[in-house]
């Protein structure tokens, strides 16, 4: 996006004080949101991002500045401000950039700049309408339709310059039951790596349906029982492992030292039945990458195996200071985010135990079918997630829906109590199993996804009314 | 270079047709010093376009100021607006009168202020010995704010803000616990760190004498910058526009009780200690003082143009942004409970026995929160008291009810307000506009989960 002279000049610039690496990134993104309410579009944005940001380092010290003057006095001036905030002795000279061989992935085949709004808005019309259908109890729905098409380029001082082209499809719907003095919210969201050819197929009055079947399902649930009780969580539902580790096994957090993970690679830390996986190089899939906004290349990374921690993310600030090597997982949600170690697509490996024999085993507990979001406290190991759609377990049989529960505990008593692991990861006809989210953290909200097969908790605390 | 900037889009916007338009600019810096080591600064700028033919209404931004890019800026606009139906809205006259506020300190322009502020930090947390691996962010901001319309509107805000947001980590012997402490304004006397960490510390240490406790039904106590947290969840509920669409637990409310007379709540984008103190909000209203509860009884929704038309509701001074690439939507701007009278030590001897909440977390609507019906459930830490006394302190609860029936069941207010930090500076959250502030507070009747 700039000529490869400028690049060299500038980095020869944020170096000239003796930092001993020097990254620019560039960022040209087009953002896309329409907002529905009831059948009529309400809000719709357009806009272009466009800025660059410097890092430098020294040692451990990091310096990063960002500017959307990406002209040449607005990226020389930047690396000067830089560079005088170091103060090394390194002399690093001659910087020569070469473009690196790209590969893609993450094919995409109708782009969502290739589309205008006016036939956009028809995905959101569309699950409304199929949401309104669904029962005479759904009173309404809303929901948002976004696209982003981020393009990047990132040179850096070992000599080469990486470019990417990332596109991002959502659809997020909210259905809306009403009966007698009882209301309720179904919320769906598929957010995925794709270009709009993903919205074939009568995806949007899928998505629509099932927001409705899920707002029906919590108006006939019961109020979620409270207290610590066994868990069983359904197959797919990845949340649980991203809050429950995947934060405390991020390089960011690791390396500081304030992680419960912190220097214990080799000890047990669940239970042997366990593997835990992060990978960035799945096609198609919404947390993978090309390369990372490090212009490091994507990796499969086993965190976890057999119960035994046996890696970290890890970004190139915190594989410097733990002396390890970068994994390709250093990410920023833009320009305006300093890169570090975040998940991609992270999940629990498949185990032995077969689904229904899960709960079976299960006298009286919570079988968690679809989440929400969630939190994690990387130094006690604390998590919590929102429970979108639970049902009882009762005498081995699932028996009828409740709401408003949450979960919550800690990662080291609840990696150690998972006691059976499901056989299967995910259903490869369901194509949604490639959908992800947002995940919110330091360096801005990225994509990952995540995924467990069933597994089952001895217990979890269990918040309800 | 605004002016330019304004001249070229307003002739491409009459060109294209836009009966009324209007732009929305910031130009800002930020410097961040971090605690652990790092620095960081940026440069920004950018420009938002609304427009509106027939009553339509359409709105794009960018970043790139090349007329290329300014060019689509405005077409993007208009394609947007053709997907929109006709909705009430406001260009406004350049003939109100706007409140002068005070948002500028030039000394959160001098590097050697936030590095003094920065090492005084470090010396702070090194008097604690247990106080290992802490992490913290400095950072001072300044943003040049522009809402200028073809009515012949053109505003002018400077506002100057500083934060220090700190996560604190105790180690004993091995065991870590943690929390986070944000201080925030628009001066340099706003952060006090020796205040920050002391706090934060011993809030902290009382955590590793953990217990637990039987669910049930509990009085809680709520921390004043926990409640201010919880404020930022119930606001959502006072958005005009919700209302004017059917949605929310206070429709049909205005005029009523809604809570004890202890409690109110207030919008004060004149509040210099938020950082969102503005005299006029992004489409150029005129900034206004409002209360939403007043001695218990709910005054009205807060709104901009269209909502308060719908509503019948007669101040329209709401529809912020968080920056030009964020959609205009209705927000708070520096909401708070109102201060009582009642000092910490008599709010927990009114509690006597109960729980006495430090910490929550997935207190988001839409994440912990249902937008739609207020119910909640929210993981918490805290500390259970007897007979006003600590006992230990408990982790892994969670909190849970209606946000409708909490602000009912507040019984007494304290006189200790603090912020709570906007959830716009943690990073990777929603960057929603809004700063909250709140004393102690007693809420009766709180579900608690627990063993």
């Amino acid at each position: 996006m700039i000529q490869t002279r400028l690049a060299e000049e500038v980095i020869g610039i944020a170096l000239s004080t003796g930092g001993d690496y020097a990254e620019i990134h560039i960022d040209d993104t087009v953002r896309n949101t329409i907002h529905m309410d009831q059948g009529r579009i309400t809000n719709a944005l357009t806009g272009n991002d466009f800025g660059a940001s410097i890092r430098v380092f020294e040692g451990f010290n990091c310096v990063y500045a960002y500017t959307n003057d990406v002209s040449e006095e607005g990226l020389v001036c930047l690396a000067g401000q830089v560079a005088q905030t170091i103060k090394g002795t390194k002399k690093l000279r001659g910087i020569q950039l070469t473009q690196a061989i790209q590969t893609n992935i993450h094919p995409v085949q109708i782009l969502p700049t290739s589309i205008k709004n006016s036939q956009k808005v028809n995905y959101l019309i569309d699950a409304y309408t199929a949401a309104s259908k669904y029962d005479s109890c759904i009173t309404g729905a809303k929901g948002f339709y976004r696209d982003i098409s981020q393009k990047i380029w990132v040179a850096n001082s070992e000599g080469l310059i990486h470019t990417d082209y990332r596109i991002y499809s959502r659809l997020n719907i909210n259905a809306i039951a009403d009966l007698q003095s009882n209301r309720q919210v179904g919320i769906e969201n598929r957010e995925v790596q794709l270009g709009l050819e993903y919205f074939e197929n009568q995806r949007a009055q899928r998505l629509g349906e099932e927001a409705a079947h899920k707002a029906m399902t919590l108006l006939q649930a019961k109020p979620s029982p409270k207290g610590e009780i066994p868990v069983v969580l359904g197959r797919g539902e990845g949340t649980f492992i991203h809050e429950c580790c995947g934060h405390a096994l991020e390089g960011s957090c690791v390396s500081g030292g304030g992680s419960i993970y912190s220097n214990r690679l080799g000890q047990k830390v669940a239970n042997s039945k366990i593997s835990v996986c992060d990978d960035g190089t799945m096609a198609s899939v919404y947390g993978s990458l090309n390369i990372d906004d490090e212009g490091v290349r994507a990796t499969r990374n086993m965190l976890i195996t057999d119960g035994i921690l046996t890696g970290y993310m890890l970004d190139r600030l915190s594989a410097r200071k733990l002396g390890m090597q970068p994994t390709g997982c250093g990410r920023k949600e833009s320009y305006r985010f300093s890169p570090t170690s975040r998940m991609t697509n992270t999940f629990v490996l498949p185990g032995q135990d077969k689904e229904e024999d899960i709960i079976k085993s299960v006298e009286y507990g919570l079988y968690v079918k679809s989440v929400g979001g969630g939190t994690a406290h990387v130094t006690t190991g604390g998590f919590d997630f929102v429970v979108d759609e639970a049902y009882m377990i009762e005498n081995g049989e699932i028996t009828y829906p409740v709401r408003g529960a949450t979960l919550n505990g800690f990662a080291d008593e609840a990696l150690r109590d998972i006691t059976m692991v499901g056989n299967s990861l995910a259903d490869g006809a369901d194509d949604y199993s490639i959908s992800g989210s947002l995940c919110g953290a330091s360096s801005g909200q990225v994509p990952v996804t995540a995924s467990i097969p069933m597994l089952k908790i001895k217990k979890l605390t269990v918040g309800g009314k | 270079m605004f002016e330019t900037y304004k001249s070229f889009i307003f002739r491409v916007a009459e060109e294209k047709g836009f009966e009324d338009y209007e732009i929305f600019y910031m130009e800002g810096k930020e410097h961040g010093l971090y605690i652990e080591g790092g620095e960081d600064y940026s440069h920004q700028k950018g420009i938002a376009f609304r427009g509106s033919i027939d009553g339509k209404t359409g709105t794009a931004y960018t970043e790139n100021f090349s007329h290329e890019a300014m060019l689509t800026l405005v077409e993007s606009a208009y394609e947007n607006m053709m997907i929109l139906e006709p909705v009430h809205t406001q260009y406004y006259e350049p003939s109100m009168a706007y409140e002068t506020i005070s948002t500028q300190d030039r000394r959160l322009e001098e590097a050697n202020n936030l590095k003094g502020l920065c090492d005084d930090f470090k010396r702070v947390i090194a008097t604690y010995k247990d106080l290992e691996n802490s992490t913290g962010e400095l950072k001072t901001t300044q943003t040049i704010y522009r809402v200028a319309n073809s009515k012949g509107l053109n505003l002018r805000h400077h506002l100057h803000t500083i934060y220090a947001f700190l996560r604190l980590i105790v180690n004993r012997e091995g065991m870590m616990q943690s929390t986070l402490a944000y201080e925030g304004g628009c001066t340099l006397e706003c952060i006090d760190p020796e205040h920050m960490i002391k706090e934060g510390y011993e809030k902290c240490r009382g955590y590793f004498d953990k217990g637990s406790i039987p669910s049930g039904t509990y009085n809680v106590l709520v921390k004043n910058n926990i409640a201010a947290l919880l404020l930022s969840s119930i606001s959502v509920f006072f958005n005009g526009r919700s209302a004017a669409t059917g949605q929310g637990i206070y429709l049909g409310k205005v005029g009523k009780k809604v809570a004890k007379s202890c409690l109110s709540i207030i919008d004060d984008p004149f509040d210099s200690h938020g950082v969102f103190a503005r005299p006029f909000d992004a489409v150029g209203a005129r900034a206004e003082k409002q209360f939403v509860i007043q001695e218990g009884v709910f005054k009205g929704f807060l709104n901009d143009a269209y909502s308060a038309q719908a509503l019948g509701e007669a101040i329209a001074c709401n529809s912020h942004r968080f920056a030009y690439n964020f959609p205009n939507d209705i927000y708070p701007s520096n909401m708070r409970i109102e201060e009582g009278t009642q000092s910490f030590e008599e709010l927990i001897e009114g509690l006597d026995t109960g729980i006495y909440i430090t910490e929550i977390s997935a207190y988001f609507p839409g994440h912990g929160v249902n937008p739609i019906t207020g119910d909640f459930s929210i993981p918490a830490t805290g500390f259970y008291i007897e007979k006003g006394q600590i006992k230990h302190a408990i982790q892994g609860m969670a909190i849970a009810g209606n946000l409708y029936d909490f602000i009912n069941n507040v019984s007494m207010v304290g006189n200790d307000r603090a912020y709570g930090v906007p959830t716009c500076f943690y990073k990777g959250a929603p960057k929603w506009y809004g700063c909250y502030s709140a004393p102690t507070i007693l809420v009766e009747a709180v579900s608690i989960s627990g063993e």
